[in-house]
């Protein structure tokens, strides 16, 4: 698993990528030395809670498939895979949209990885 | 920054450039703002210079300089391009290779060539809309910087023969609506918003200039509000809820407390959850190691939940269909303007 997310973070713009579960415990994890994996765990563990909970009053028909949380620093996306979270952590002005195809790529990689 | 200081751009280059971006970051002014692009400009890093540029006038939305040096990138990425399209009209001088020589002309401020060019191709192709779409917006250009009203009215003339030839072309209603709004012809303007609004239910701009014509000539456009269904405020909400399928949008103060809210056939959402998650995601984002927060999106099958800062709050909305959570992002700055915080 931690190959795959080393070839997702050889995309332009994204500086590190990490598998979380939906309560906050990491499962793997590619990221550099200055990112606190076990922070990013536990903070999106809580802010996906609270999130959920948002979406109640909202009426969606469906349910949450990704999450960006964007500052002036960088960005950080979370990807449902069904039991699990991609977590992407890349630079402020990356387009994750241009990079759609190497972040499906990998989550089809973990997915397939786990059920193997 | 992403790929602002390629190795292959030299080191002096990159040097220079790496200086001025560093003396952005510690002090974001214009000036500085403006070191950065003229530095990219320099590097002939035209795409990245005109991104920047086009970032620095939602930051700077008063500065004459940053307006100035806006056009300027313009007609530079526009010479760029001249030369490729006149041997492209040359080969093959159909009339769209020819009406694109002259739009090029234009914005590389060679306005009277590109005049003479235009009736040129008028002559030859007097049924295209588009050679009359590009004179209608070069006599906007003209209109813009005269203020004259016979150059307003000749610019409604090449458009209203645009729209003959092409109705419902959307850039065309629009140029035109606009200048009926500049020439003070709001019942004309309104109808042409209407229009717009008929083909493109909630459009951003459509809304933002009924907004503009509302607080101008409010009598003019009550019907129109009605036929939108847009209920409420007035403010940023208006404005996010003509983004193509926002359903309702709120708007929070610095606190984190509820301002306004806004929605679409009166519907009610409960948004004290949301509420909740914005005050968090503002929190956390800091803790991440992300600086401070800008936006998040949420996303689902069909749904997506913008959240945007602005420069004294936050505006929340959310939206149905099948867009992508960038595109919210972008369309949430582009109609909330000069309200959005710096993000660069």
């Amino acid at each position: 698993m931690r190959q795959v997310l080393e070839e997702l973070n050889e995309t332009p713009g994204i500086v590190g990528s990490l598998v979380i579960t939906p309560d906050g415990i990491m499962v793997a994890a590619a990221v550099d030395d200055d990112v606190e994996e076990d922070t990013v765990a536990a903070v999106a563990a809580s802010l996906l809670v609270s999130m959920k909970r948002g979406l109640t009053g909202l009426r969606t028909r469906s349910d949450l498939e990704s999450y960006t949380l964007a500052g002036t620093d960088g960005k950080i996306v979370f990807y449902d895979m069904d039991n699990s979270y991609l977590v992407v952590v890349a630079e402020a002005e990356t387009s994750l949209e241009a990079n759609a195809g190497a972040i499906e790529h990998a989550i089809h990689g973990i997915m397939n990885r786990r059920v193997a | 920054m992403l790929g602002l200081f390629p190795r292959k751009l030299g080191s002096r280059k990159r040097s220079r450039l790496k200086a001025s971006y560093d003396r952005y970051q510690l002090n974001p002014g214009e000036t500085e703002s403006l070191a950065v692009a003229r530095r990219l400009l320099r590097a002939e890093r035209l795409d990245d210079a005109f991104r920047w540029i086009h970032k620095a006038r939602t930051h700077f939305p008063n500065s004459e300089k940053v307006d100035a040096f806006y056009r300027k990138v313009k007609r530079t990425k526009a010479r760029a391009w001249l030369a490729e399209a006149l041997e492209r009209a040359k080969r093959n001088p159909n009339s769209a290779n020819r009406v694109r020589v002259c739009e090029l002309l234009r914005l590389s401020g060679a306005w009277k060539k590109s005049y003479t060019a235009s009736r040129k191709v008028q002559r030859q192709f007097p049924d295209n809309w588009e050679i009359h779409f590009g004179l209608g917006r070069l006599f906007f250009e003209k209109f813009s910087t005269t203020r004259r009203k016979r150059h307003g009215r000749t610019t409604v003339k090449h458009l209203e023969k645009s729209l003959e030839l092409n109705p419902g072309e959307y850039q065309s209603l629009l140029l035109l609506a606009t200048v009926f709004v500049r020439l003070g012809e709001f019942d004309q303007a309104v109808d042409v918003i209407e229009e717009m609004l008929e083909i493109s239910p909630g459009n951003a701009k459509a809304t933002a200039l009924l907004s503009l014509v509302c607080k101008l000539a409010p009598e003019c456009v009550r019907n129109v509000r009605e036929a939108t269904g847009v209920h409420g405020s007035a403010g940023p909400l208006e404005h996010v809820m003509g983004i193509p399928g926002a359903v309702g949008a709120f708007l929070f103060d610095d606190k984190g407390d509820v301002r306004d809210t806004l929605s679409r056939e009166n519907d009610t959402f409960d948004f004290s959850a949301p509420a909740e998650t914005a005050r968090m995601c503002r929190l956390e984002t800091d803790r991440l190691g992300l600086g401070e927060l800008v936006f998040y999106t949420l996303r689902g099958e069909g749904w997506n939940i913008g959240y945007r800062r602005i420069h004294d709050g936050s505006v929340l909305a959310f939206f149905e269909g099948d867009v992508s959570e960038e595109q919210i992002a972008v369309d949430m700055e582009s109609v909330l303007g000069e309200t959005c915080v710096a993000t660069a």
